[in-house]
């Protein structure tokens, strides 16, 4: 009864024949009333797990959702898809629209919202007034420490289920070894939540890692493969500044494709473009950084070169998984010198404050407090110190945890701090030995002789499936065996004197 | 180029009077009385808000590469000077500024512009049945004319779409080829996302800031056709309950002027809104330059006026400080503002 209901639902309410691994067991599940724990490999259509629960539910669903800009595209497609009762909170709406939205939150049956936005007692009262018939925590692996993007906002989620009276609660991760699936059942005290554990591996891509000597030969790489392969191709950058320089060395040496760069510091709507173009074909190689590709619904990409490496294993799993979610034969590349790992290593200790940092603040505030010197508030903390958003994001968090921040005000004094120092410098330590064992691992997988697949996927599951194509560069990788369908022609070259002609097809007029 | 252009030829008709800043103010269109003072006095109002967006440190970048290549010089006060290289320099390459009509089309333009492009994505989608897609702008106002204006003509979408290439082909007649196209490159329609900044600036081998201006060129042209043409009812129909004026009137101003037209004093104005007099006599300025009938001579005298104008004639400038140093030590700063719009009026 129940199977055939649901698929009707699911083809009715999204347009899609049948289901994914994986998300009928969860669905099902989750429409009894039951917590459930559900781990999907990346592109797997994780948010259908609880979007066709919203349209079928009696209800309404909240869904805890971390980065603002993914639930603001996440929202966008739903009402592209003719979904139009949902909407996103965080802490950036404006005063006018959130106060709307909050007086009109019975309206929804799909709300998203920001840890942050989570937290504040009055939010919660808002909420509290609605029939919430699903609680999800999405991007659940935030709830560990051990999970590599761990915020702590996530380990008070338990609270917040519990004043919203225990709706039914659903935990999905792409990325959660079994340690953080264990932490993350006990930090939201649901016991008997239920494992719903998918492999991740995926056997249409193959891995390839190339040791180069320089970044030049990184290029010349690029251009090789590019040249050869019309095929859409996602390049990997973690500097924007590369990005772009790679972007426009490349249009220079294949003027007849189609590249384009993007990344966070680009302006919204213009990134809006780019993705577009990219869906529709327009592009077909895009130099990014790990900002492009969540949201993104792309089935061919057919290589995903990385330029440079993320941080940690998960993020590469993540990032490659962009590649062949058709089913269609894919090639994950890596390209790497020496230099690499020293500029990666640079990264991780500055994603942390050091520990004469944070003394120095708080001498520098102590001072402040007692001639009686203004001070900005702990949001603005940065203007004290020359340290990045995610080290100055560090050191609220602790002092907030400690109570030396409360409400956006100061509360700290030499006693508080002689009392909770030694605690942040052990804490600081673990986090730096993660974060740099997390790294190491990374590059420990890249120089392996072993089969890059096996080593991969061992940490997060027992075994794989057999690769459809080739396996990996280790196993023996013949770029002359690899060749996917060509889904780009060569543009005919158009002037600018030819505009009333593009104008006509702009317009849907060619057949005049 | 034309970014480049459009700066020297400012600061050649500000001639030394005002510091880099105002030009800065000028293009994204400050409503600060003072800007629009300037964009009137200096005859540089066609470039009021023609770029919102332009960051800081791009304009000081633009500005630090003329002065680079001699073409501009700054003095101590950050007065910036337009150098004989640069006169030169400029008179070559004059024709391309024109085109603009910021301050007339100010509280027009984005509007305008969101709901055509807006509508253009909407019905080149629908009229091929394509009812989904992640529509350009966000803007809710522009959102609810579209969804309208659609209601209105999706039964007819052929007609609405060839009487719109005819309008579109016709109004872009009148640019450059370059222009013309890079234009249509930047719409957005039915399986075709619109080209970012950055891909023109590829594409045509310009600076990103220059494709943003010769794309705003293009929207004031339509802007310009529509109003004085009937050949453009479909154009005309996206300035629909958009009010055109010269430069906006500030709200806080128009809150005054109302009082003012019930024949308040200014005294009685400055208690009612619990503003500083300085803050009224702003209003007030802002009022004067907007108004046909502004009652000039409650603030000025005949004499007094007389003397400010001798001073403008004869030391050739705009320079509050420096008239106010040139005539009667009791005329203040508020009446030679007020006589310097008279004077321009
Ligand atoms: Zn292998």
């Amino acid at each position: 009864m129940r199977i055939i209901h649901l698929e009707e639902a699911l083809y009715r309410h999204f347009n899609y024949d049948f289901f994914r691994q994986g998300q009928k067991e969860i669905i099902s599940d989750v429409l009894c009333g039951k917590d459930a724990l559900g781990v999907l490999p990346t592109g797997s259509g994780k948010s259908i797990c609880y979007q066709l629960p919203a349209k079928l539910l009696d209800g309404i669903t909240i869904v805890v959702s971390p980065l603002i800009s993914l639930m603001i595209d996440q929202v966008k497609e739903l009402k592209a898809t003719g979904f139009k009762d949902v909407i996103a909170l965080n802490s950036f709406l404006p005063f006018m629209e959130q106060q709307r939205a909050l007086n009109n939150l019975d309206s929804y049956r799909l709300i998203y919202v920001s840890p942050e936005w989570l937290q504040k007692r009055k939010h919660q009262n808002y909420l509290k007034q609605l029939p919430i018939k699903l609680f999800v925590v999405d991007e659940a692996h935030c709830i560990s420490q051990w999970g590599h993007e761990f915020r702590p906002d996530y380990q008070r989620l338990h609270e917040v289920i519990e004043a919203l009276n225990h709706p039914p609660v659903l935990a999905l991760s792409a990325t959660a070894t079994p340690d953080v699936q264990t932490d993350i059942i006990h930090s939201l005290n649901k016991p008997d939540m239920k494992r719903h554990i998918y492999p991740m591996d995926r056997n249409n891509i193959a891995f390839c890692v190339e040791e180069v000597e320089n970044d030049q030969e990184k290029l010349d790489r690029i251009i090789e493969m590019t040249k050869s392969y019309f095929v859409p191709v996602l390049i990997y950058f973690t500097s924007r500044q590369i990005a772009e320089e790679t972007a426009l060395s490349l249009s220079v040496k294949l003027p007849k494709r189609n590249i384009a760069y993007y990344h966070g510091g680009m302006e919204a709507s213009e990134r809006l473009r780019i993705q577009q173009q990219f869906m529709n074909n327009q592009i077909d190689i895009i130099c990014c950084t790990s900002a492009f590709g969540m949201g993104i619904n792309k089935s061919d990409i057919r290589l995903v070169v990385h330029y440079h490496l993320p941080l940690q294993i998960e993020s590469y799993i993540q990032e490659v998984g962009r590649a062949g979610r058709d089913g269609e034969s894919s090639v994950g590349v890596i390209l790497y010198h020496k230099g690499d790992f020293r500029l990666s290593a640079n990264m991780v200790k500055n994603e942390l404050p050091s520990m004469e940092v944070i003394d120095r603040l708080i001498t520098t505030i102590l001072t402040c407090q007692s001639t009686q010197v203004d001070l900005p508030s702990p949001e603005q903390l940065h203007i004290l110190l020359d340290i990045n958003e995610g080290a100055a994001r560090f050191i609220q968090r602790q002092l907030q945890k400690y109570g030396l921040i409360q409400d956006n005000e100061w509360f700290i004094d030499e006693k508080k701090w002689k009392q909770v120092r030694e605690s942040i410098v052990q804490y600081l330590e673990k986090r730096q030995l993660y974060k740099n064992d997390k790294l190491n691992e990374l590059y420990r997988w890249v120089q392996t002789g072993d089969c890059l697949r096996k080593t991969l996927y061992q940490p997060f599951q027992d075994g794989f499936g057999e690769p459809t194509d080739q396996c990996c560069s280790n196993c023996g990788f013949d770029w002359n065996k690899w060749v996917p369908e060509s889904l780009f022609k060569i543009p005919e070259a158009s002037s600018p004197i030819n505009w009333r002609k593009k104008l006509q097809k702009v317009l849907n007029m060619e057949e005049v | 180029m034309l970014f480049q252009g459009i700066l020297m030829d400012c600061f050649q008709k500000i001639n030394q009077e005002r510091t880099s800043s105002s030009v800065y103010n000028l293009l994204i269109g400050k409503k600060a009385i003072q800007t629009i003072q300037d964009a009137r006095f200096y005859h540089i109002a066609d470039y009021y808000g023609i770029y919102p967006g332009l960051a800081k440190d791009d304009y000081r970048i633009q500005l630090n590469q003329l002065i680079e290549l001699d073409y501009l010089r700054e003095d101590n006060e950050k007065k910036i000077q337009i150098t004989k290289k640069g006169k030169s320099w400029l008179a070559s390459c004059k024709t391309n500024l024109d085109g603009f009509a910021g301050a007339k089309y100010a509280n027009v333009m984005e509007t305008f512009k969101q709901r055509l492009l807006l509508f253009i994505q909407t019905i080149t989608n629908t009229s091929k049945k394509q009812y989904l897609f992640i529509p350009i702008s966000d803007n809710h106002e522009a959102e609810q004319f579209v969804k309208g204006f659609y209601k209105q003509y999706k039964q007819r979408s052929k007609e609405v779409l060839q009487q719109l290439y005819k309008e579109l082909e016709k109004a872009l007649s009148g640019l450059t080829d370059l222009e013309a196209s890079m234009f249509v490159d930047r719409i957005t329609s039915y399986y075709s996302y619109g080209s970012s900044l950055q891909q023109l600036s590829q594409d045509y081998q310009l600076s990103i800031q220059d494709c943003f201006l010769i794309l705003q060129k293009g929207f004031y042209r339509l802007l310009r056709v529509q109003e004085h043409d009937n050949d453009y009812p479909m154009l005309k129909h996206f300035t629909k309950n958009l009010y055109i004026s010269d430069t906006p009137l500030s709200q806080t101003a128009q809150h005054t002027l109302r009082l003012l037209q019930k024949k308040h004093s200014f005294k009685e104005i400055v208690q009612i809104r619990r503003l500083k007099a300085n803050t009224i006599q702003d209003h007030l300025v802002e009022i004067a330059m907007h108004e046909m009938e502004f009652p000039f001579f409650d603030y000025l005298n005949s004499t007094i006026y007389e003397e400010i104008k001798e001073v403008v004639h004869s030391k050739q400038t705009y320079r509050l400080k420096e008239i106010k140093n040139n005539v009667n030590p009791d005329i203040s700063y508020f009446q030679i503002r007020l006589a310097l719009v008279l004077y321009n009026k």
